[in-house]
């Protein structure tokens, strides 16, 4: 068995999008969210339920330790969350990953092995 | 009473009761062995209600204390979940944002309350603990009582009572007692259990042994309260459930015409009929009826039925004793128990006269198991005291007198002794 992160992705619009959301929306949204990490709970596969990050946030750089605001964006897709799973490879994980809602809104989901450094 | 006072009663059972389901869902959330944890957040609540509602009780105080309830809850789970392991099937869920807020409003669910108030009372009832801790925890839990009142109710000491529930406790937080419903196979065994504690309490209110008052209205009420509870859950709707629910109802029905205005006993044939609670003796009359289907015969449907025939009855010479000697034959044989053959002996001296009666008790095998219970040497008395033999029944009165620790059971037991004076 291993552990994997997976790392929910999707777009700073998105992300701000949904922070503006009324309570009904935020409230049918965090639902679907639950029931897929609650199935994952009932089937063992769950580790770490993990946490939602707000979109916001500040940022140091290199040696010179350069604060910046907001999430450092590399790609397009910045983090808004995490979960840790426990399976048994990664055929596994992005078969339950396939679930998850934050597909429904075009977002993206990253599958990442978590190293077991010896 | 002032409509003060009636206000501040009703708002003590409410928040006793409150707190019990409360207790219930928190220990179902924490998990058993955080029982500790429940009934502090459950406490912190409660004191919460005691400041705030001085001005203004809220309009709705069950929701006011659950969202605070809930409150306190969301800030032990986010800033103590390193600490606690909580329930195992959820505690994961707990832990993350993502899950933290659907899992607890899924759990504070009015049916989902019910369960756990259930689970409650079978993790209460647990056959790790003795009969006088499930009685305290069953009280502490889910009836609200504090240390105090339960110290009080059994002329215990507050000490006494605290060493026991932290005993109580200790298994909780061993894990050894199960927050569960038990499988189906052991429900039966699991219910009598709940069954028996229930009757202890209610037994205990209506002829308290522990108490200068012969009532105690709270214990009364307590006990229907939770025999309701079983009678309303599917899981323990059963025959035998419903029948201990119309005893209860049959004997609650006639506790406004036990006493006197002074606080003295009256005898069944004493008491003014009227007195009684007709709304009472009909509900439990549609208990009984429900509890008939099924087929069962338990030892609380005879219990009943022998209740439902004095409730029944327009006046005590209209009391049909035969049928009640029939009663008892059957609940002897189903439950053959010294003091069922006692009463039983009482039943027949009601119809075949104090010689039968004197006779049947005679022929009771384990009679020595009575000796310490005042109500054996009161009956040898009372039939002595038929047939005549004053001296005889006074040596018996007085052995009575000496094994009550009832202020009112004595004060009675000393007027029959003066009537043989009299005579």
């Amino acid at each position: 068995m291993k552990d994997f992160m997976l790392i929910y992705r999707n777009t700073l619009e998105a992300e701000e999008l949904y922070a503006q959301q009324s309570p009904e929306v935020l409230e049918a949204n965090l639902a679907k969210w639950s029931a897929w990490l609650g199935a994952l709970t009932q089937q063992g596969k769950l580790t770490d339920g993990g946490q939602p990050l707000y979109p916001q946030g500040k940022t140091l750089k290199g040696k010179a330790k350069k604060i910046t605001d907001g999430p450092y964006i590399e790609g397009k897709e910045i983090v808004g969350g995490y979960s840790i799973i426990r399976v048994t490879d990664y055929e596994e994980a992005l078969a339950l990953a396939k679930d998850c809602p934050i597909l429904e809104d075009d977002g993206v989901i990253e599958v990442r092995e978590i190293v077991l450094l010896s | 009473m002032d409509s003060n006072q009636a206000d501040h009663i009703t708002l003590e059972r409410i928040l006793k009761q409150e707190s019990g389901k409360l207790i219930s869902v928190l220990t179902r959330i924490f998990g058993s062995h955080n029982l500790e944890l429940a009934e502090d957040v459950v406490q912190d609540t409660l004191v919460k209600a005691m400041e705030q509602w001085n001005d203004k009780v809220p309009e709705n105080p069950t929701a006011w204390l659950f969202v605070v309830a809930k409150n306190k809850v969301l800030d032990v789970i986010r800033q103590q979940k390193r600490t606690y392991e909580f329930a195992k099937d959820i505690t994961l869920l707990l832990e993350s944002e993502y899950t933290l807020h659907p899992t607890l409003n899924e759990l504070l669910d009015e049916s989902e309350i019910k369960d756990d108030q259930l689970r409650m009372m079978f993790a209460c009832c647990h056959p790790e603990l003795s009969e006088e801790a499930q009685v305290t925890l069953i009280l502490k839990t889910l009836c609200g009582f504090s240390t105090a009142e339960i110290a009080r109710a059994y002329l215990s000491s507050e000490e006494t009572i605290t060493k026991r529930l932290y005993r109580t406790r200790q298994l909780f937080r061993e894990g050894k007692i199960q927050f569960e419903i038990p499988a189906e196979e052991d429900l039966p065994q699991r219910l009598e259990a709940i069954l028996t504690t229930v009757y202890l309490i209610f037994n205990e209110g209506y002829n308290s042994t522990h108490h200068s008052d012969l009532i105690r209205q709270d214990l009364v009420e307590d006990a229907m309260f939770l025999i309701k509870m079983l009678s309303e859950h599917p899981v323990t709707n059963h025959p035998k459930v419903l029948a201990l629910m119309a005893l209860m109802c049959f004997h609650a029905a006639r506790i406004p015409g036990r006493l006197d205005e002074n606080g003295n006993i009256l005898l069944l044939k004493q008491q003014n009929r009227h007195l009684w609670n007709q709304e009472l003796i009909w509900f439990g009359k549609g208990c009984l009826d429900a509890a008939a289907e099924g087929g069962e015969l338990s030892r609380y449907h005879l219990e009943a039925g022998i209740a439902y025939e004095h409730s029944n009855a327009e006046t005590y010479d209209m009391i049909d004793w035969d049928n009640i000697v029939y009663l008892y034959n059957l609940l002897y044989q189903l439950y053959p128990s010294p003091i069922v053959a006692l009463n039983r002996a009482i039943a027949i001296g009601e119809t075949e006269g104090a010689r039968a009666g004197l006779e049947a008790i005679e022929d009771i095998p384990d009679k020595d198991a009575l000796k310490e219970f005042y109500l054996f040497p009161a009956t040898l008395g009372e039939f002595y005291k038929q047939l005549g033999q004053a001296d005889i029944a006074r040596t018996h009165l007085e052995e009575a007198l000496s094994l009550t620790q009832s202020e009112v059971e004595k004060s009675l037991l000393r007027s029959k002794i003066a009537q043989l004076s009299a005579d």
